[in-house]
């Protein structure tokens, strides 16, 4: 594999539909590759470290010598429910990895900071996962400060995917990620939340839908970005500096025409 | 002699492909064999990659490293000595028979269970 990764042939490290208490991290170490874990549960002991992730694939300080800044290849994470118990920082950490995968009805819940941390690395895909700090019968749902998932990188996907019951739904702080079919609801509608909060240039956000949050789509980056076939529901009156961008997801314009003229 | 050249073409496109076609055994491994020739064409019609990737890879089970399945014992332990032997490719709790590992995943009736 690239710069010397180590290849795991494929193994798979099958949690059989169990449920496990973790009082530390599942750490797949930097430099490892072709793997998989899937099928089963991970919950974070009222032990685990506050400040960690449930499941953390690479760590920072990845030089390989191609200066491609990907230390891990290929790892990929399906049918997994990751709870955090609203003790750990969040569920699901990839660093510095290229070709990261999480899908087939994944669900990460009870972070306390960020559900899904993409740092770096390149092309993650995450895919038909439900993401949320708190469940729709909680009041926390409210209030809590989390983020749903939080895109530090470049040229990373998002398809098929859900968050609710955050601050906010997505923030993008990297470039040229790809969103669609994203559905964001109840982000913490009583605190001000966001859907997705873009702080990047080319991203773009396709056939997404923004439910029930005071602000659909907060870009803080004048550069454009593209935005399509997607569709705001909002549940309070919203500013007029917002407005426009929810009448262009209503309008349901056609690719490029929302992308350079209101952002 | 256009009729004849078409032919000549297509038996020719056809012989290109020959080596692509997968053995009916390889597609529908003991267990999974349909019964009649119209459930073959059903299945053929409707037929899709494995569910899972890599169904012929190696599988550790955290399990047989002490593993709570249960939840009510702390795992780490034994997620680390599972991850670890992945990373050596060492699987000492899998049954020395190739056929397990070349079935377990794509037939959950051939899964031996429990590991350990």
């Amino acid at each position: 594999m690239s710069d010397n990764i180590k290849d795991c042939g494929g193994a798979v490290l099958d949690l059989q539909g169990g449920s496990y208490l973790l009082s530390s991290p599942l750490v797949v170490p930097q430099y490892w590759g072709n793997l998989r874990i899937i099928d089963g549960t991970l919950r974070a002991a009222p032990s685990f470290p506050a400040g960690s992730y449930v499941i953390q694939v690479g760590a920072g300080g990845c030089n390989p010598p191609s200066g491609q800044g990907s230390c891990n290849e290929n790892v990929g994470m399906s049918g997994l429910t990751l709870d955090a118990s609203h003790v750990a920082a969040g569920c699901l950490l990839i660093t510095a990895t290229m070709g990261a995968t999480l899908d087939a009805s994944s669900a990460c819940f009870g972070f306390t900071q960020i559900g899904i941390h993409i740092a770096g690395g390149h092309e993650t895909m995450v895919s038909e996962t439900w993401v949320a700090a708190y469940f729709w019968d909680s009041p926390s749902k409210e209030t809590n400060s989390a983020t749903g998932v939080l895109i530090a990188g470049n040229d990373h996907f998002l398809t098929n995917v859900i968050c609710f019951s955050s601050k906010i739904g997505v923030r993008l702080t990297g470039a040229a990620n790809l969103l669609t079919n994203v559905h964001t609801w109840n982000a913490a509608t009583g605190y001000g939340g966001v859907g997705i909060q873009n702080e990047m240039s080319q991203n773009r956000f396709g056939a997404s839908y923004y439910l029930r949050q005071p602000e659909s789509l907060r870009a803080s980056d004048s550069r454009p970005v593209h935005s399509a076939y997607s569709w705001v529901l909002p549940r309070f009156q919203q500013p007029a500096s917002y407005k426009r961008r929810a009448d262009c997801f209503q309008r349901r314009l056609l690719p490029g025409q929302c992308a350079s003229s209101l952002w | 002699m256009l009729a004849v050249l078409l032919a000549l073409a297509l038996a020719s496109e056809c012989a290109a492909y020959t080596h692509l076609r997968v053995p009916h055994a390889k597609l529908f491994p003991a267990g999974l064999r349909p019964a009649t020739r119209a459930a073959h064409s059903r299945m053929m019609r409707t037929w899709s990659a494995p569910a899972r990737p890599n169904a012929e890879s190696p599988v550790v089970a955290p399990t047989a490293f002490g593993a709570d399945p249960t939840g009510k014992a702390d795992s780490s332990n034994a997620f680390g000595l599972a991850l670890a032997a992945l990373g050596v490719r060492v699987y000492p709790f899998v049954v020395a028979d190739s056929a397990y590992l070349s079935h377990s995943r794509s037939a959950g009736a051939l899964r031996p269970a429990p590991y350990v």
